[in-house]
């Protein structure tokens, strides 16, 4: 990990990432009991502005954050069809304490687990304080997403407390009891399989262009933080209606204090799918055919594939290029192109992708790192010759 | 037995290569600025344009300066960047891509230039070329090689 590229992820934390965001405007402490909030356009507004149209949407709160006496590292906001449905608050955890790949991780244990322990024991006092009678909810299936909820309604919200030693300390909140108990979203639980599946291929949107896209799907960031195969798979299982976040996948795939080193992300990938009453079909390399079944049945597809700087940057440019002028193209995936595409044993990354041109023979992807990363493009072949993995999530 | 052992090949390449946080953001010139060098030129070389970031003046060469900051131009490390500057503004950056320190970050399949071309093509929709500079949004990119050094001198249009 050279010096450069760790000052490039904490400049995207400093900038991007909600959870060290700069800006005074603090958490208000009545949208942890107070319903009446959740609808108060002010408090919306102060999420950051969305499309209030979007099937799902996720925002980070904008400032400081501070709830039941205890700072946190940020705060985000689920919205669906324009209403707030849900609010995170991620007191502590150990990817965005740690950061990427930094040097002395061991040496920092000590302290990072004293800090979760006090957290934990802060958030849970203030919680019971407040009048929370806090029960254990099971969740996540029984496999390595299994983990405790403690559930309690605070006035008119209704919290759950997730202490995931050795990971992360969070606190989500809902409107009703049955959101703060489920993981799967109740249409996904009361719907015929057919219905989905009709529910799900409408989902594709198809412009004159050629593109068929999958426009719906909720961003969340993953920071500074070794999360990107974790955050793809977030988002893709939101869209899929398993409402679990990037913090509770990276804790189930064994990111400890930062660090992917024997991480278990298929079995991750296995297990949210199965927590998800879907299933994780994957492929060796990414196939063109496989690809476009996909997201024509309303799926994102989430591939494993070498990365590099460099031709980040020309996936970067063209897309700033083609929101201005839609007829550019990609250069063909000639010899010399090829050259330019990243090399075997450079960095991997995970990136969603949401949709596909089959005439301009291109992917339409997204990466996990901010609103202005959605809809990229490449060219198939590059897909084909870069990606190792491709991970199709399908209804059983 | 084949399917085996391709999981198991698979699987090892997810359990070591899955570390990396890709990200778009540059280093030292895009944190302290807030915008990638490549924009940041193209609005400096008009007139009366203030210069960002932290330059230097180069010793003895009156009205050159070096910027001290890291940064990533055209999505690779620049080895060095220098400007020229008059009464008026900047009128020349030079972004200088050292061969040894391309070297140094790992074998690439394609040559040094043929990257920067590459990069150069992607960010203005023009074909470069050495010797056959590129005009975009008002800046004229002229990319020369010297004994596997590359360099990608961004002056106003004409």
């Amino acid at each position: 990990m050279s010096v450069r590229r760790r000052d490039f992820l904490a400049t995207l934390a400093a900038l991007a990432f909600p959870l060290r965001a700069a800006e005074t405007v603090p958490f208000p402490a009545e949208a942890l009991t107070s319903i009446a909030l959740w609808d108060d356009p002010k408090f919306i507004e102060r999420w950051g502005a969305f499309d209030a149209k979007q099937r799902i949407v996720c925002r980070n709160w904008q400032g400081r954050c501070e709830a039941l006496g205890t700072k946190a590292q940020g705060a985000s906001a689920f919205f669906e069809e324009g209403r707030l449905r849900s609010i995170s608050i991620l007191f502590l955890d150990a990817g965005a304490w740690f950061g990427f790949a930094q040097a002395g991780a061991s040496a920092r244990v000590p302290e990072f687990l004293s800090l979760h322990r006090q957290t934990s024991a802060n958030v849970e006092s203030a919680l019971t304080a407040a009048g929370g009678k806090l029960r254990d909810v099971p969740l996540g299936g029984r496999q390595l997403l299994k983990h405790t909820g403690r559930v309690a309604r605070v006035g008119d919200v209704w919290a759950r407390l997730v202490v995931w030693p050795e990971y992360f300390v969070k606190l989500s909140l809902f409107r009703d009891e049955d959101a703060a108990t489920q993981l799967l979203a109740p249409y996904r639980r009361t719907q015929k399989r057919d219905d989905q599946v009709r529910a799900f291929a409408a989902l594709v949107e198809k412009s004159p262009n050629g593109d068929q896209i999958l426009r719906g799907i909720p961003m969340l960031q993953q920071g500074d933080r070794a999360y990107c195969g974790m955050s793809a798979l977030a988002m893709t299982m939101q869209h899929l209606g398993l409402r679990i976040e990037t913090e509770e996948l990276a804790a189930a795939a064994g990111i400890r204090f930062g660090s992917t080193q024997e991480a278990k992300t298929r079995e991750t990938y296995d297990d949210a799918a199965t927590v998800g009453a879907m299933r994780m079909d994957r492929m060796q390399k990414p196939e063109w055919a496989r690809i476009r079944a996909s997201i024509s049945a309303g799926m994102p597809v989430v591939v494993f594939r070498r990365w590099s700087q460099e031709r980040d940057f020309v996936h970067t440019q063209f897309a700033r290029r083609f929101a201005q002028d839609p007829a550019a193209v990609l250069p063909r995936a000639g010899m010399e192109e090829r050259k330019l595409w990243p090399q075997r044993g450079g960095f991997a990354h995970a990136s969603i992708v949401n949709g596909f041109n089959a005439a301009r023979g291109e992917v339409i992807f997204t990466e996990s790192w901010s609103e202005q990363a959605r809809d990229r493009r490449m060219r198939f072949e590059e897909l084909e010759g870069t990606g190792y993995m491709a991970c199709h999530p399908r209804l059983p | 037995m084949k399917m085996t052992l391709k999981s198991i090949l698979c699987a090892c390449i997810l359990s070591t290569a899955a570390i990396a946080i890709p990200q778009t953001f540059n280093g030292g010139f895009f944190g302290a600025v807030g915008q990638q060098f490549e924009d940041f030129a193209i609005a400096a070389v008009a007139p009366g344009a203030e210069l960002k970031g932290k330059w230097v003046a180069v010793a003895k060469e009156d009205g050159k300066l070096r910027l001290a900051l890291d940064a990533v131009v055209l999505g690779i490390p620049a080895s060095e960047i220098t400007a020229e500057k008059t009464a008026g503004g900047a009128t020349k950056f030079t972004v200088t891509y050292k061969a040894g320190d391309d070297r140094k970050r790992g074998k690439a399949a394609a040559p040094l230039k043929t990257r920067i071309l590459g990069a150069l093509r992607a960010y203005t929709g023009a074909e470069a070329a050495p010797g056959k500079p590129v005009d975009y949004k008002g800046a004229r990119f002229t990319v020369a090689e010297t004994k596997g050094d590359v360099s990608v001198e961004i002056t106003k249009a004409p």
